[in-house]
């Protein structure tokens, strides 16, 4: 079954397929923990002599999972932010560990491209950067649990807070959730798309898109969820966020957006219409029957939304400006990398 | 003692019962005796003013029969109905139906002077029931001054009403336990048209989509309203006697009052009772009534398909030189713009936006798969994407008020702050009669009753729409004047 | 059902199996020297099977069985090469020289593969986006319930193209089936409006269907069964005594799925899938060597590479074009308009061009001003410029203009079909190097429906009305064989009569138990009707040979005379009204029989028609006079069997008053 394939190949391809074979997308924090344990087999598996070999094999297979997974930015971060562990590996190795890479003014003359190595160290590089895996896969893990402890600082007694579609995020629900457990009393507005009618719980009454504008007079807060930020501090939020974030701004409501930090996107997407996707469409199949080729049903999963309408990135480690982003990316990816991306 | 005064309450009771039967026995007599005399009663609707002038006492009585046969009728379905815990729209619907039969049985008065006779008699152990529908019937009667048709001969009867009410109330000792409101209910809604019923009922099931249509169907059930107008007064009086007539079937609609029209049906009724106002006292009741015939005739076509043209008209030049159009939700006066625009510009791209999807839109997408065009369709989250792609925005209004609010479906406020987002012009595409001399937003209409409004501010209107130019939204007052819709 | 503990928590997830091939004629075209298996041609460039593939992914299947016939064997290969590691178990079972599905499945029942209830995906092209766990939930249900449960089938909600309904009583139940002539048509009876039978038509098969093993063995009893439908038929009319039944389930609205059946059908799938209606199932998703990008309006663009991921910035489609799909290195000219479609790689389009709802292969050249509103069109063809065509199908390498011929119902070839592997088909010469290709009975190429066989508004009954309608004469010459209104299993049977009859009549001992006998059994194989049994026995035996010589004929009858009895008279004095009334009705079918005869060879048997009738009243007294009167006052009155029949019936009338006096 596997004849013609090594089994990096396969490896990808599994990957492939059990990214595909789900019927709704997994949470964020799911795949990127998919990836991350991907990426570990990749590169114990792959067998390569020098770093500079690792670098390429991982930028290729990057490329790869961007071609095969356009929409999924989060492959592309998390594959970005193996490739800078890797580097730090080898600038540890040089005794360079303590250069930042952006430090341009400090460092007139530094080695700019990755130089070979001998083979047995590649055991131990590899051994580190594996390390050094780990500890990037922990701190995936615990990105909602430091999300959610923000929430005190956040939201008071008396917030009337509005979200958006509560129920597809977990992040967003255990953040409200911790505040009940610090026994603040705020109400909650839960915009849902469709009609599904259902009060998801007791702290949150259910509202209708088209109803947001008669209560955002009333919301003293907003939180998204986002799917990727990019280092202008625009940000892509499910479809739907844009209008809720248009209402807020005029209304002079605070618009906060969670955004762990491997959702931190290093690179401009030049049309984000081109990434935008139709998801299903929810009208019924029989709808189809007299409009299929005819009616062209747009149902974009993402809307980008504009810096000057978010207040603030609410991300694992603190609260961040959407001016300050761009500096940020600098903690988790390499310049060269962005480059060469 | 006490044997002797329960006795005597019941003695009374018996006294009272035995009189009361001998009365409807002999008014039976009456009845039977005048039966010969049916050919002449059985025509009331052409000789109405005859029949007016002619009364004699013995018609006078039939006619009190056959009345009071209706009432008790109408008191027994109200009385099952009470029982079985009637909810409004029901009655309504009953009541919708019953004015049906009614009109039958005038033109029949024959028949039911047959029924008064067993009914009567089965009533006779009802007295409370009787004495009701004519107390109630005092009371409306003022209101029913101006009622259409049969209602004008209980005017005539009032006199003669009295007397029968007086002389037996002396001897009704047992005061009832009534259940006055449905009974008044029917009552009240004897006096309306049943075109108006029908039209109330109608909104209430939510068969009639949009405002359009309702101003259409209001002025279709006027005119059927009009034509079975009877009138009886002076020319010179009939104005005032017909603004009377309307009032208690506006009222109806209304609610007794609790909410107010829909503010472009408000607009097409206070011009109506301008109209009637206006009327020549000189000239005769049917020339009058013709005049308000054609005022109504004018303003559907003006309202409507004219003023579709007009706007069509005016728009034309603008979507010209468009690429996509986007509009949300349904409106006839859009759908049409839309439908003549892409058949004379096939390659136009059009976009309909809901709030959610599988909604009213739908009926745009079905109008043109129908024809053959393609078309685009979405739902409101979508709207950030589908107006990066729209050069020209199209909405239809429910009313433009005088501060240049314009009022329309809610979510709208999305659409127009995400055009302003990505410098989309706004058009809003409304008639004349929709402009309207308020400023403010009630949370309910009456027959539209959906809180299903929601008010644009002027500032992220790029324009609006009419039959005749495209103006400003702050040249609103300026329309109000020129068409005289302001309220003096 | 309280969970057993010591009962496996799980129970073992269903198979799969799953045809390559169709076994469908009107498909030769396209695949002939072309793609050359069905799960192979493509739907938004990519083949088919790999999105049948990908929907099983995502059910609770793990074991899969692709069968394909020995043709498209290295094709099996290909897929399991593909699919094979995604599956816990992939087996390829090649049934040679198999034509139907049918046969398939009596391979693989002989192979003894199939233990158990399985996922039969009788056409590659069936797409679902649902994971049908609520349907195998509901179908393993009604199989503890009761084992007579032996199949589901899944249907979507949506309306069907060729407009068939199919009647469902309200436990999903399938009652009512169109039968094989009728394209759709059911025939309805009180009973089942009193069994709340619920006339459907707001459903589409989609070819997925839960089985159990009972189904395999029902293909294995009859030889006679090649599709599903077959089987289906079968069950439904033998409802009474095999008692299976027989569920019909609906795919909720916010489910999709459809099926492929004919080119129609085809290019409307492939207008839905790129529509994504079948999300999580959309064509980008699907391959996973292959690189699609997808832009705004739905328009997928294919990248030769990974690497390379610039196709968008090279394509400018008009703004127009919508619902593309383009494989690698096409080139379409800016002006072109393109709804709907899938083109194949290296592909040219040119200025103005409208193409809408097509399917066109690799290497494909189009010219200017082409308008092609509907079309499969395979590859290495050329579309010559300024030329227009509503429907069309086009095989392999063809050169083609507009020409002024009907092309419905046909497809373009540029070879000749090879008539022994492909019997449906014929094929003419239309221009150099150009076939027209025809279904031979007719029947339409495009859409199933189409064509001659199917507009049929009349009830599949045997009146002689139908044959008025396949008159419409196509070219071709008919053989013996035609399908002119007999309903298969009526033909079926009068076939069989007549074998038994010819096999009679050579024997020398000529038992009319033993006929008798074959013929009840012959009754009950095909299912036709009292009525249907009188003709076409009498029908049957004026056939025979030999009986040209009305002597012989008449001997014969007197000889047969038991047989006879026994249909059209009966031996009971006191038979009830009704019986004698079912008599009646037998002999003036058998009289219509006569009727038929005469019309078909008026001149040779003319002349013996009144002697015949005379002798069956008279000497052999198996007809009635009532039933003859009854009879010879329907005949047409223009008919110059009217005449022949005139001196009888005098004479029968006269006979009547006769009696009358003599009962006097």
């Amino acid at each position: 079954m596997t004849e013609g394939r090594t089994e990096v190949e396969d490896l990808k391809r599994n990957f492939v397929l059990a990214l595909r074979k789900n019927t709704k997308r997994p949470s964020s924090s799911t795949i990127s923990m998919n990836v991350i344990n991907f990426l570990r087999k990749i590169i114990l598996v792959e067998k390569v002599k020098t770093i500079a070999e690792l670098l390429a094999s991982l930028h290729n297979h990057a490329k790869f999972l961007s071609a095969v997974e356009p929409t999924e930015l989060i492959i592309i971060n998390i594959v970005l932010m193996t490739s800078k562990l890797a580097r730090d590996e080898l600038n540890k190795k040089n005794g360079n560990g303590n250069i930042r890479a952006y430090d341009s003014l400090f460092t007139l003359c530094k080695p700019s491209e990755p130089t070979d190595m001998k083979d047995t160290d590649m055991k131990k590089i590899k051994k580190d950067l594996i390390e050094s895996i780990r500890e990037l896969t922990i701190e995936i893990d615990s990105c909602r649990e430091s999300i959610s402890a923000q929430s005190s600082d956040l939201i008071f007694n008396q917030d009337v807070v509005m979200v958006y579609q509560l129920e597809t995020s977990k992040t967003l629900y255990s953040f409200l959730a911790k505040t009940r457990e610090a026994n603040r009393k705020y109400r909650v507005f839960n915009v849902i798309p469709e009609s599904k009618n259902e009060e998801l719980n007791d702290f949150t009454s259910s509202i209708r898109l088209h109803d947001v504008a008669s209560k955002i007079c009333e919301t003293t807060k907003v939180f998204l969820t986002c799917i990727a930020v990019f280092p202008d501090g625009s940000c892509l939020v499910p479809a739907g966020g844009q209008s809720i974030a248009l209402m807020a701004k005029r209304h002079s409501v605070p618009v906060y957006v969670l955004a762990p930090f491997y959702k931190i996107t290093p690179f401009f997407i030049p049309d984000p219409n081109a990434l935008n996707i139709s998801q299903r469409t929810n009208m019924p199949f029989e709808f189809s029957a007299k409009s299929a080729g005819n009616v062209e049903i747009l149902q974009p999963a993402f809307d980008l939304l504009d810096s000057q309408y978010i207040f603030q990135f609410v991300s694992n480690s603190s609260c961040i400006i959407p001016a300050h982003i761009n500096r940020l990316k600098e903690d988790y990816y390499h310049p060269e990398d962005i480059a060469l991306y | 003692m006490s044997e002797s005064s329960k006795k005597n309450p019941a003695d009374n009771l018996k006294e009272a019962f035995q009189k009361l039967s001998n009365e409807v026995k002999q008014l039976g007599m009456v009845l039977g005796v005048k039966e010969g005399e049916q050919g002449q009663v059985s025509q009331p609707e052409p000789p109405k003013n005859e029949f007016a002038k002619d009364m004699t006492q013995e018609e006078k009585q039939k006619q009190r029969a056959a009345k009071a046969a209706e009432k008790k009728a109408r008191a027994e379905a109200a009385a099952a109905k009470k029982a079985g815990g009637a909810a409004a729209p029901q009655q309504n619907q009953q009541k919708a139906k019953e004015p049906a039969p009614k009109k039958e049985q005038v033109a029949k008065p024959a028949k039911e002077q047959n029924q008064p006779k067993s009914q009567q008699q089965q009533q006779s152990a009802k007295p409370k029931e009787e004495k009701i529908p004519k107390s109630a019937l005092k009371s409306t009667k003022n209101q029913s001054n101006g009622a259409p048709n049969r209602e004008v001969q209980f005017d005539l009867q009032s006199n003669t009403t009295n007397v029968l009410r007086t002389s037996e109330s002396e001897e009704v000792v047992v005061t009832p336990d009534p259940p006055i409101v449905p009974l008044e209910d029917a009552q009240s809604l004897a006096n309306i048209h049943p075109a108006f019923l029908t039209l109330y009922s109608r909104c209430d099931k939510e068969l009639i989509f949009d405002l359009e249509q309702l101003c259409q169907e209001f002025i279709r059930s006027f005119k059927l309203f009009l034509s079975g107008f009877a009138s009886h007064s002076e020319p010179s009086t009939f104005s005032k006697e017909f603004d009377q007539a309307i009032r208690p079937q506006l009222t109806y609609l209304t609610h007794g009052g609790r909410w107010p029209l829909p503010y472009a049906l408000g607009n097409i009724v206070r011009q109506l009772k301008r109209e009637v106002l206006k009327l020549d006292s000189t000239s005769p009741i049917s020339q009058q009534i013709e005049d308000i015939h054609q005022w109504l005739e004018d303003a559907e076509s003006v309202n409507f398909e004219d003023a579709y043209r007009g706007i069509f008209a005016s728009i034309e030049p603008k979507l010209a030189k468009t690429k996509c159009v986007l509009t949300y939700d349904w409106c006839p006066v859009v759908n049409h713009v839309l439908l003549e625009s892409v058949e004379k510009r096939p390659d136009l791209r059009v976009c309909f936006v809901d709030p959610e999807l599988n909604g009213r839109a739908v009926k745009h997408v079905n109008s043109f798969v129908d024809k053959g065009y393609k078309c685009q369709y979405t739902d409101l989250k979508s709207v950030g994407y589908a107006i990066k792609q729209c050069s020209m925005i199209v909405l239809g209004c429910s009313a433009i008020l005088s501060n240049g609010c314009v009022a329309t479906t809610k979510g709208s406020i999305q659409i127009a702050l995400t055009a302003k987002a990505y410098n989309v012009p706004v058009l809003v595409v409304s008639q004349y009669f929709k402009f309207v001399d308020k400023v403010q937003s009630y949370t309910r209409m009456a027959l539209l009753g959906r809180e299903n409004i929601e008010l644009l501010p002027s500032t992220l209107v790029t324009a609006i729409v009419t039959d005749i130019r495209i103006l400003a939204p702050t040249a609103a007052p300026a329309v109000l004047k020129a068409k005289a819709l302001d309220l003096d | 059902m309280a969970p057993d503990p010591k009962k496996p928590a799980k129970e073992k997830p269903l198979t799969a199996i799953v045809l390559l091939d169709s076994f469908d004629q009107r498909f030769a075209p396209i695949l002939e020297k072309s793609y050359e298996c069905f799960g192979f041609i493509p739907l938004a460039n990519i083949p088919m099977i790999n999105y049948t593939m990908n929907w099983l992914l995502r059910t609770e299947i793990e074991s899969v069985m692709l069968v394909a016939t020995g043709k498209s064997q290295k094709y099996a290969k290909l897929v399991e090469n593909e699919w094979g590691s995604a599956f816990e178990e992939f087996s390829v079972v090649i049934c040679d020289g198999s034509s139907s599905l049918g046969d398939c499945l009596r391979e693989i029942h002989n192979r003894e593969l199939i233990t158990d209830n399985f996922l039969l995906i009788s056409n590659p092209s069936s797409l679902t986006s649902s994971t049908l766990s609520q349907q195998i939930r509901d179908f393993r249900k009604r199989r503890v319930e009761n084992a007579d449960n032996v199949m589901t089938l899944i249907y979507g909600g949506c309306e069907n193209r060729e407009k068939s309904v199919i009647g469902v009583n309200s436990d999903g139940k399938l009652v009512l089936y169109p039968a094989a002539t009728s394209s759709g048509l059911i025939k309805v009876d009180k009973v089942d409006f009193y069994q709340n039978a619920q006339i459907r038509r707001d459903v589409v098969n989609t070819g997925i269907a839960l089985c159990s093993r009972l189904i395999v063995t029902q293909f294995n009893d009859n030889f006679d069964f090649s599709t599903m439908e077959d089987v289906i038929r079968e069950l439904l009319s033998k409802d009474d005594i095999l008692g299976l039944n027989i569920h019909v389930d609906v795919l909720p609205q916010n489910e999709s799925a459809y099926m492929a059946k004919d080119y129609d059908t085809l290019l409307h799938l492939n207008t839905l899938l790129l529509e994504r209606w079948f999300y999580p199932l959309t064509p980008e998703r699907v391959e996973v060597s292959r690189f699609i990008s997808v832009c705004p309006r739905n328009i997928y663009l294919e990248e030769e590479d990974f690497l390379n991921t610039s196709m968008s910035s090279r394509i400018v489609l008009s703004d127009a074009s919508v619902n593309v799909s383009l494989g690698i290195h096409t080139k379409i000219s800016k002006t072109a308009r393109i709804y709907n479609s899938s083109i194949g790689s290296n592909s040219e389009i040119a200025e103005n061009t409208t193409i809408s709802n097509c399917i066109i292969g690799k290497n494909v050249k189009i010219g200017k001003n082409v308008e092609i509103f509907g079309g499969f069109i395979g590859d290495n063809s050329v579309i010559l410029d300024n030329s227009k065509f509503p429907e069309i199908i086009i095989g392999n390498g063809v050169k083609m203009a507009e020409i002024g011929e009907n092309l419905e119902n046909s497809a373009i070839c540029s070879w000749q079909v090879d008539e022994d592997e492909f019997e449906k088909i014929v094929a003419q010469k239309i221009g150099e190097e150009l076939y027209l290709w025809q279904l031979r009975n007719g029947g339409g190429f495009w859409k199933i429906s189409q064509g001659k066989i199917g507009i049929n508004m009349s009830n599949v009954e045997e009146n002689e009305e139908e044959d008025e309608d396949f008159e419409e004469g196509s070219d071709e010459d008919f053989d013996v064989d035609f399908d002119d209104g007999f309903d298969d299993s009526t033909r079926q049977f009068y076939d069989e009569v007549f074998e038994s009859m010819k096999g009679m009549q050579s024997m020398a001992n000529q038992q009319m138990n033993n006929l008798i006998l074959e013929i009840n059994s012959s009754k009950l194989a095909c299912n036709v009707s009292v009525d249907d049994v009188a003709k076409n026995v009498f029908a049957a035996f004026l056939a025979l040979p030999g009986m040209e010589d009305l002597k012989e004929l008449l001997v014969l009858i007197k000889k047969w005379r038991p047989l006879f009895i026994n249909y059209y008279k009966s031996s009971d004095s006191n038979a009830t009204a009704r019986k004698l009334e079912m008599e009646r009705k037998c002999q003036i079918q058998m009289l219509m029989a006569i009727e038929e005869k005469f019309d078909k060879e008026s001149a040779n048997f003319g002349p013996k028609c009144a002697k015949i009738v005379h002798f069956l009243y008279n000497d052999a007294d198996v007809l009635d006079e009532e039933a003859i009167l009854e009879w010879a006052g329907s005949i047409d009155s223009g008919s110059k069997l009217r005449e022949l029949m005139e001196p009888i019936v005098k004479w029968l009338q006269e006979d009547d008053e006769d009696e009358e006096e003599e009962e006097d």
